[in-house]
């Protein structure tokens, strides 16, 4: 991980300086919209393919198995007398390997025909968070892992729990007598009070450096044995694990493209060339197990769930291409992040929410407390949320506003095409002046009248039907009209 | 295709006339039915044959009002579904249930009489012998206490055909009784048929295997989405009138070239 | 004598509230709706929190709160699936983690005004049964007897819309009302567990009984009746645990409790469990 994260520090540096890196890295909103952004971009890619395979219940089900794998990894640690730490790669892998085990099981269930299957999900998920929660209040002395921590992470504090760099003037400073900096005195061996004094010819002295000795960049700048200070860089550790989180599932779905295309829409035709789509699916499970850990000590265990299925949702609402859809989602994703951070500090699109609260507390009595300053992962979600909701209502293809213009025009186009084809079975047969005649229509549809007459005059206002001697006879084009539907 | 009025004065057991139903996929409205007359005279033994998606469960579920109607009407014995219930027997699909239930045959078998029991009132002691009438019948008398996941699949069929049995009604409609059932079962229902046509009742049956068409029904009705041809079985059961409703998938099918030569 | 009295109250809702949700769990369970309770759960939290900000701290007024988001929840998810191509579970995943998030930034906001441990509102998360006074138990009593009297009277119209609902409409009951009360019934037992259980466990207490008692009987009634003693003692174990050990939050624990009888039954149970299973398997080996 160390090494990695100087890497990317090197990489950063090429374009920033120290001071402007570290003035960005220690501001609480730019580290948790980096950080957010990652959670975003590590979600959001198999969350597609989750909902795809209609199993977006299962990002829920992992989620709350991997507080189980962290907790105990946690107190393996512990219990070895190491010190935890959530960004440490073996309890990520740890962690991770407990999700992937849980969820194995729970369909190990399932399959006994004991439990139905989704009763098995919500059997085996809240007994391991309970678990979970109960070793968490119990046995874990830490700050860092509360039941608070647990629901909604600490992406707010990201900034603060950092890994520091040194760049430059970093070398131990090692003082020796001869060193220009060097506190040399003497000291009298043989003075005794009332007898030699210092200043006796016969004193005899050693020489004796006060300061010598080595010192680390930072103590030798703060006690200005150096001129110039150590080029320092804290850099959050959480950007590494989420970072890296990220660019694994982007290589994920970008290097197994076709493969999880296939194996998500035809599974077995995927067998059939070879791509053994039992392992593809336990890879994500692995995946997925592995980005909940990553992201759990940003976002918390169970708001995961909404990076994971609410940006797939939306993207699924707009577009049918795999590509563009993991694209639509990580997007959603990243702009429910930097409006969700800001929608938690009291703005909404630019939008005061102080000033609602003011005029909710004259109006219903808020108590006089007018500061909206809340959760900002819970906000991010729902952030998430209102996206989802526009694109619900709005999107082009598959939203409300569309879906009810089109029902409009398919019941129109339904009812008249069900008159023509109605006409046209019976225009040869000896009931025709029975079924066919413009008055008695309606009661043999069993429509209303209104109905009726309506979707009468709408076909022959496009000339597909005309009344001759008080019946209805379906022109030329009605008749085609009836059997291009039949047909198509 | 629709019989004349002249033709038969007394009300049939089910007329069915200009019935559309409609499904809807992704927000738009697709045709399962269409147009559908259907007429079913009393005390026959009638077979609804047709290829898969030909809206044979459709035809039985919309008549019964288990699904909205785009158009159309359906008359038992003359009367409204909702005049004619107590009349109406319906034995669904095997598979549209959880087996796993917590329950017995018997009292499986007792649902049949909830529907005639009203609201509230709890099943008695005749009731319980009603019911076990039926489970003779229909060969399961030994099986009464069991829990029905221990069935297999045809004694399954049969409790829901004693149920179907205990209803009493005049008009039998069921949906594909005899898919995967052994042939002691296979056997059981022919009986149990015949015994109910020969009580006056009418039965109509969703089938699947053209082989046995001739064999086990009076009467056929070919589907595929609209009525390809409705009547007595060696009128209508031709293989012109197969080859309408199957199209070319027919070829294919070695059974119907013998049935058809029948 | 005032310990004991608060550990008796705590027993006792505990025990009401698990009864109750075993009850209920069994229709639940049976009709494959195990997970719409999770979301119901999930989806009442916001509720709390609104009816909170509106109208104090009134338990009643609090119930009916987090029972309006439910509802308006459970109504979310009909109108995706209705209307989009989002599948029942990715439906039910967006609702369950959007309403949990604005109830969790709401209860944050209330928290900084510095009166949420006060008001309560804390327990609805991982469930408190600490909290619980007389009235509550007073409360979880009558609407508790309420709906075993309602289960009671429509019995079998409620087992039959369960087991065959297509049979049931076709003899004429009103299927959709039926539904819609029994429906209600599970919302309104899902509302009441949530300060006994919280809302993210809350679905451990409603299906891990009925699962139990599956197991061991095989009828409707003695399942219902078996689920309900379940919970009972599931209730009872964590509330009076909970209550004992302030610091431990009482859902978890009832939780436990459960999955640890849901454990012994699928292992034992005779005839259905796993030991069974693989003794039957043993011996049809010895014999071919």
């Amino acid at each position: 991980m160390a090494f990695l994260e100087r890497l990317v520090i090197d990489l950063l540096l090429r374009f920033w300086s120290v001071e402007q890196l570290n003035a960005a890295l220690s501001d609480p909103r730019t580290v948790a919209l980096i950080v957010g952004g990652l959670v975003a971009v590590a979600t959001a890619l198999p969350g597609v393919i989750l909902l795809l395979r209609k199993s977006a219940l299962t990002a829920d089900a992992i989620s709350h198995s991997v507080l189980f794998g962290i907790v105990v990894a946690f107190l393996v640690m512990l219990a070895l007398g190491a010190d935890p730490d959530l960004s440490s790669p073996w309890l990520i892998v740890g962690a991770a390997a407990a999700g992937v085990i849980t969820v194995v099981l729970t369909e190990a269930i399932q399959r006994s025909g004991l439990v139905k299957a989704d009763a098995a999900l919500g059997l085996v998920f809240p007994f391991l968070f309970a678990a979970a929660v109960i070793m968490v209040t119990r046995y874990i002395p830490n700050v860092h892992l509360d039941a608070d921590a647990v629901m909604v992470g600490e992406i707010g504090a990201a900034w603060a729990n950092t890994n520091s760099y040194c760049l430059d003037h970093c070398d131990e400073v090692i003082i020796t007598p001869e060193h220009p900096k060097a506190e040399v005195g003497r000291r009298c061996l043989n003075c005794t009070p009332g007898g030699i004094t210092p200043r006796d010819p016969r004193a005899q002295f050693e020489a004796l450096c006060a300061n010598c000795g080595t010192y680390s960049a930072a103590e030798a700048w703060r006690l200005r044995l150096i001129d110039a200070p150590p080029a320092l860089i804290f850099f959050p550790r959480a950007i590494i694990t989420v970072g890296l989180a990220a660019l694994i599932n982007v290589l994920f779905v970008i290097l197994l493209y076709k493969e999880l295309k296939l194996s998500t829409f035809d599974p077995a035709l995927a067998r059939s060339f070879g791509f053994r789509p039992g392992l593809i699916s336990l890879a994500l499970m692995a995946l997925v197990s592995l980005t909940a850990v990553a992201a759990f000590d940003a976002v918390g265990a169970v708001l995961v769930v909404a990076f994971f299925i609410i940006p797939a949702g939306t993207a699924y609402l707009l577009t049918d291409r795999l590509w563009r859809m993991y694209l639509i989602a990580a997007v959603v994703g990243i702009v429910a992040v930097i409006g969700g951070y800001d929608l938690a500090r009291g703005y909404l699109m630019g939008f005061e929410i102080n000033r609602l609260l003011e005029m909710l507390d004259k109006l219903i009595g808020l108590g006089g407390y007018t500061e909206w300053n809340v959760s900002i992962s819970a906000s991010m979600v729902v952030f998430m949320f209102l996206i989802f909701l526009l694109v619900w209502v709005a999107s082009p293809r598959y939203g409300l506003i569309s879906l009810m213009i089109r029902r409009r025009w398919q019941q129109l186009n339904f009812g008249t095409q069900l008159m023509l084809g109605h006409v046209y079975n019976h225009r040869e047969s000896p009931n025709a002046p029975v079924e066919c005649a413009p008055e008695t229509l309606h009661e043999h549809l069993n429509w209303s009248q209104r109905k009726t007459s309506r979707l009468m005059a709408l076909a022959r206002t496009q000339n597909w039907l005309r009344i001759e001697d008080g019946l209805i006879t379906l022109t030329d084009q009605g008749e085609a009209r009836v059997r291009a539907f039949r047909e198509g | 295709m629709t019989p004349t009025i002249s033709e038969n004065l007394a009300h049939a057991a089910l007329e069915i006339n200009d019935l559309t139903v409609a499904y809807i996929q992704q927000g738009s409205q697709k045709p399962a039915l269409w147009d559908v007359d259907l007429r079913v005279p009393e005390g026959v033994l009638m077979g609804i044959v047709g290829p898969n998606g030909a809206g044979k469960s459709t035809l039985i579920k919309a008549s019964l009002e288990l699904l909205p109607r785009a158009a159309g009407d359906v008359r038992f014995f003359g009367r409204s579904y909702h005049q004619a219930r107590r009349q109406v027997g319906y034995v669904p699909q095997r598979g549209s249930v959880d087996w796993d239930f917590p329950t017995t045959v018997l009292d499986v078998v007792m649902m049949g009489l909830y529907g005639r029991m009203g609201w509230v009132r709890r099943p008695g002691k005749p009731d319980r012998a009603r019911a076990f009438q039926a489970l003779e019948q229909v060969g399961l008398a030994d099986y009464a206490d069991r829990q029905i996941s221990r069935l297999s699949g045809g004694q399954q069929q049969r409790t829901f055909l004693a149920r179907a049995l205990v209803q009493d009604a005049q008009l039998y409609f069921m949906d594909e009784p005899f898919a995967a059932v052994d042939a002691v079962t296979e056997r059981a229902i022919v009986e149990l048929l015949r015994q109910l046509r020969q009580q006056g009742k009418t039965v109509i049956v969703v089938h699947h295997d053209l082989s046995t068409v001739s064999e086990y029904f009076d009467q056929v009705t070919l589907l595929n989405r609209e009525i390809v041809a409705s009547g007595p079985v060696n009128q209508v059961f031709t293989d012109q009138n197969l080859q309408k409703a199957y199209g070319g998938r027919l070829n294919f099918n070695v059974g119907v070239g013998q049935v058809g030569a029948a | 004598m005032n310990l004991d009295y608060t550990l008796v109250m705590v027993a006792l809702g505990g025990a009401l509230l698990g009864a109750l949700s075993g009850f209920l769990g069994t229709f639940a369970v049976l009709r494959g709706q195990s997970l719409m309770g999770d979301t119901l759960s999930h989806a009442a939290l916001p509720g709390i929190a609104v009816a909170f900000l509106l109208a104090g701290r009134d338990p009643l007024i609090l119930l009916l709160g987090a029972g309006i988001a439910a509802w308006i929840g459970a109504q979310m998810v009909r109108a995706i699936t209705t209307t989009t191509r989002i599948k029942e579970d990715a439906a039910m995943g967006i609702v369950l983690a959007s309403f949990f998030a604005l109830g969790i930034a709401l209860l944050s906001y209330i928290q900084k005004r510095g009166d949420a441990s006060q008001a309560g509102l804390d327990k609805f998360i991982f469930g408190q049964a600490a909290a619980m006074t007389v009235n509550d138990v007073l409360l979880i009593g009558i609407v508790g007897a309420a709906i075993t009297l309602i289960v009671l009277m429509f019995w079998k119209e409620l087992k039959l819309i369960t087991f065959d609902p297509a049979f049931a409409a076709a003899n004429g009951y009103p299927v959709r009302w039926l539904d819609l009360l029994l429906a209600t019934l599970i919302a309104v037992g899902i509302v009441l567990g949530l300060q006994l259980a919280g809302v993210i466990l809350m679905v451990g207490l409603l299906i891990a009984p009925a699962v139990a008692a599956r197991q061991w009987v095989n009828t409707l009634g003695k399942m219902i009746t078996l689920s309900s003693l379940l919970g009972m003692v599931a209730g009872m174990v964590g509330a009076v645990l909970s209550g004992a050990d302030r610091g431990l939050p009482t859902g978890p624990l009832i939780i436990v409790a459960a999955s640890i009888l849901v454990l012994i039954s699928i292992f034992f149970a005779p005839g259905r469990g796993v030991i069974y299973g693989w003794w039957l398997r043993r011996k049809q080996h010895g014999l071919s």
